[in-house]
């Protein structure tokens, strides 16, 4: 059985919306950066299975992502996914003007880099902020990716014999640029299972 | 107005100190990357102001809270985040900053703050 098979649909609910809330933040911070309206999607929860089945794949072609760990009262990893010519297209709005297509100088990573932190930093405070915990982060890190898709783009952060992952994922849309990023969690089956006792604890409060 | 700012991202010290140099054109800006290096230099520029970035390589910004508690400086102190847990929030509190902005910065967020400390 999985957490989610074994997790009441109320513990999820109180999950995809306290993921949700976070988004509202990360993508309010996306806008006042860009200058632009962004679109979120519903959150969505998926058990991804290294050795059989695999989620619905919508990374196409290389992408660039921000990875930032943490733990504590939640433990995992965060993603923030860009396509490298979304990433290209939101680091001209970011800095002005137009850069370099080949390549991410210097500003521009720095510019991403901070940007998959604050939309990450806004999703996951307000989670630990709801169930009363706090977490320690680890610096978030820039880093390009295949494109073999998101096995691709997650394998290196569980082990893959045999481990489920929990991905939730949302996506960010900046509408009037075409450009989507996708905002990932990826936690083991333990840790997610911790986090959703935690959840049942503060529905058990409320 | 010597104002020191403390942020790992070359992006958000752009944006920070943009906008100080149009809230308060006479301050004098120094950066820094990280707390080490921050507080290596403190004693020496003696700042007003920090505007300080939590999380750092080295150092991290209650880290340097902590050491500035020990030390004779007493500059104010404007945190400037992503990571706006409630406990975060306290700890800076706890240490008694001017103020907590969450990331990204705006002007007008950095120009409310400043309001508010130049009023204190």
């Amino acid at each position: 059985m999985t957490t989610s098979d074994a997790t009441s649909p109320e513990v999820l609910d109180a999950l995809l919306e306290l993921v949700t809330i976070g988004v509202g933040r990360g993508a309010a911070g996306l806008s006042e950066l860009t200058g632009r309206e962004v679109g979120i999607s519903v959150p969505t929860l998926e058990i991804f299975d290294f050795e059989q089945s695999h989620p619905s794949d919508q990374f196409q072609g290389a992408s660039l992502r921000v990875r930032q760990s943490f733990d504590g009262g939640i433990t995992g990893h965060a993603l923030f996914v860009l396509n490298v010519e979304g990433a290209h297209r939101v680091a001209e709005l970011l800095l002005g003007g137009t850069g370099n297509h080949d390549a991410f100088d210097d500003n521009e990573q720095a510019a991403l880099l901070e940007l998959g932190n604050i939309i990450i930093g806004g999703v996951v405070s307000q989670l630990v902020n709801q169930i009363g915990e706090s977490v320690n982060w680890e610096l978030p890190q820039l880093q390009l990716r295949g494109s073999a898709g998101l096995v691709d783009m997650v394998s290196d952060l569980a082990d893959p014999r045999g481990m489920r992952v929990i991905l939730m994922r949302a996506t960010l849309s900046l509408e009037s640029e075409n450009v989507s990023g996708y905002l990932m969690l990826v936690l083991s089956d333990e840790h997610l299972s911790e986090l959703m006792e935690k959840l049942e604890h503060m529905l058990a409060l409320v | 107005m010597k104002i020191a700012i403390i942020d790992d991202s070359i992006f958000m010290r752009r944006l920070i100190t943009g906008a100080i140099q149009q809230i308060q054109p006479d301050a004098v800006l120094t950066e820094f990357t990280n707390g080490e290096e921050a507080l290596a230099q403190l004693p020496k520029l003696a700042p007003d102001l920090i505007t300080l970035d939590m999380l750092m390589p080295k150092m991290d910004g209650l880290a340097l809270l902590e050491a500035l508690k020990t030390s004779a400086l007493r500059p104010r102190v404007i945190v400037i985040t992503a990571n706006v847990q409630n406990s975060v929030r306290q700890k800076c509190a706890d240490f008694g900053v001017t103020d907590f902005i969450e990331k990204p910065i705006t002007f007008d967020k950095l120009q409310a703050s400043f309001t508010k400390l130049l009023a204190a």
